[in-house]
């Protein structure tokens, strides 16, 4: 038994995967928290409404099998979430449910004497597209008079970047995905203007903890000891969450318009062929049901919700943040089983962290059985300027089926994507397209659209 | 009290800001705090000059 490359901060409860299955070890410390917070009512209460990962003690006989080291006290088996996604890969609406579900549960938690050690999104999934708490080690006993360790990080991991989005319309995703610890408050401040000040939360946790921090570099006893002796109390944490509650409740974010937010009502042949692509994607998906579908460049996620009928699980990407929070409202208010995410094909979420093993690359996290690409491969070969056997390449190690969509030389888009450009992309022809697709797949079916100038193909991978 | 420090450092600027966040009842820990700290300064101060005193009149004793 390997623990799972990711866990490994915390050294009292680590993760490990079995099968189908997924384990996490906790220490005699850890389980005795254990003990108490399973029988907690309002981990309970949250648990039954699915907020918190399902998890059960497994007993030490079942746990034998594993030949855990000795520190190990006990195993707990947790429900298995679907399709691990990251921060780095989310909307904004999607971290700000991570903060929300964060802040509820130690609103919770707290007047029962517990409280979360830390405050990492990572801690949070999402199972479609409703989030998730998984790090049930993270409970730990609250003693009368300690503060919150972990509410520094949650402003460098969740408060901060949902401000940035807010205020100052910066997308925080590829600064997530360089800094896996987040945005410290200096550096958030200097992102920030003077008027920004005036905004709820910025000069308290953002001026005001930096100043602090700064100040209090040299202090050689500790803090948390000193702020006891203090008189603190735990109703202080009361009142600063019920504060960040109403702070994050009231963060909006509204997206300037890009050429991808109206797209599908922009352009007549998109409205005509939108038609003819959904029945195409609806008769390849009722064939038989899938577990998992990814479609690629979802933009409004219209056949993400025809696919989602069909499968388990739908994870929609495109690299338009706007597009991915919009399809995140919609598949949250009608509970589905759509996971939107903020992910650029031409350049994909990679491994990273501790040796490149803490956070996996896409491509490790699940197998699609069938893939959907529409409206994006002309993208890919004539803006990003990848060769389309490459595409095809890869979209082959998915090794799952593929319905495609190629717009030729005449189409609109194309022409618009090469005319200031020069025409280098000798390989852009349905004729390679073929060959190349035949190298990989059979293909099943090929249908024309009625703008004339764009055609479907339904591939199966070769046996 | 034997406190359960997390993996991570809290940073102590972080620590005290919620106390000064969480309300009237955080500030008042707050102003105990930054008292404390200051006695113990005086103090420290004072144990320090005590010492360089005594250090200084011990090495003007006649040889």
């Amino acid at each position: 038994m390997n623990f799972d490359s990711g866990s490994f901060r915390d050294r009292s409860s680590r993760v490990f995967i079995s099968g189908n299955h997924v384990y996490r070890t906790l220490n005699a410390e850890t389980q005795a928290v254990w003990k108490r917070v399973s029988i907690a009512p309002f981990f309970r209460e949250m648990s039954l409404a699915g907020e918190i990962v399902g998890t059960e003690e497994i007993s030490t006989g079942d746990a034998a099998q594993f030949h855990l080291p000795d520190e190990v006290a006990c195993v707990l088996k947790h429900e298995r979430i679907p399709f691990v996604s990251y921060p780095y890969e989310w909307s904004f609406g999607m971290l700000r449910e991570a903060a929300e579900v964060h802040l509820r549960i130690l609103t919770k938690a707290v007047p029962s004497g517990l409280i979360l050690k830390d405050a990492s999104p990572y801690n949070v999934q999402f199972r479609g597209s409703q989030p998730v708490f998984i790090d049930i080690g993270s409970f730990e006993t609250l003693n009368p008079g300690e503060p919150w360790s972990a509410y520094r990080q949650f402003c460098e991991m969740m408060l901060f970047p949902l401000l940035l989005q807010s205020y100052r319309n910066v997308h925080f995703q590829p600064i997530m995905r360089s800094q896996l610890e987040g945005i410290p408050a200096r550096q958030f401040l200097q992102w920030i203007r003077w008027r920004d000040m005036l905004r709820p939360g910025v000069f308290t946790n953002g001026w005001l903890q930096a100043t602090l921090e700064r100040q209090t570099e040299s202090v050689a006893t500790s803090t948390v000891r000193d702020l006891q002796s203090s008189g603190f109390h735990s109703s202080i944490i009361v009142q600063l969450l019920a504060k960040l509650t109403r702070l994050i409740d009231r963060l909006d974010w509204t997206p300037e318009q890009t050429q991808w937010t109206n797209y599908n009502n922009s352009l007549p042949h998109v409205a005509e062929d939108s038609r003819v692509k959904g029945e195409f994607v609806r008769n390849i998906c009722q064939k038989r049901h899938r577990k998992l579908i990814w479609d690629l460049g979802c933009n409004d996620g219209r056949y993400s919700i025809i696919a989602s009928g069909y499968a388990d699980n739908v994870i929609a990407m495109d690299q338009d943040h706007a597009c991915v929070d919009r399809l995140y409202t919609f598949s949250r208010t009608s509970k589905s089983n759509i996971l939107p995410l903020r992910i650029d094909i031409a350049n994909s979420s990679p491994a990273l962290g501790w040796r490149g093993r803490e956070r996996k690359r896409l491509e490790d996290r699940g197998k699609p059985e069938l893939v959907i690409c529409l409206g994006l491969i002309h993208h890919l070969v004539l803006a990003a300027n990848i060769p389309l056997p490459e595409i095809i390449d890869w979209l082959a190690s998915l090794e799952g089926e593929l319905i495609l969509e190629f717009p030729s030389k005449n189409d609109a888009m194309v022409l618009a994507l090469l005319r200031n450009k020069r025409d280098q992309y000798v390989d852009y022809s349905i004729e390679c397209l073929e060959s190349e697709l035949q190298k990989h797949f059979e293909i099943g079916a090929r249908e024309s659209l009625p703008s004339g100038e764009r055609t479907l193909f339904h591939a199966i991978p070769k046996q | 009290m034997n406190f359960v420090l997390a993996y991570f450092d809290p940073s102590a600027g972080s620590l005290l800001l919620q106390a000064l966040v969480g309300g009237f009842s955080g500030i008042v820990v707050v102003g105990r705090y930054l008292w404390m700290q200051f006695i113990a300064g005086t103090s420290n101060h004072a144990l320090l000059t005590q010492g360089r005193e005594m250090q200084l009149s011990a090495s003007d004793r006649p040889r």
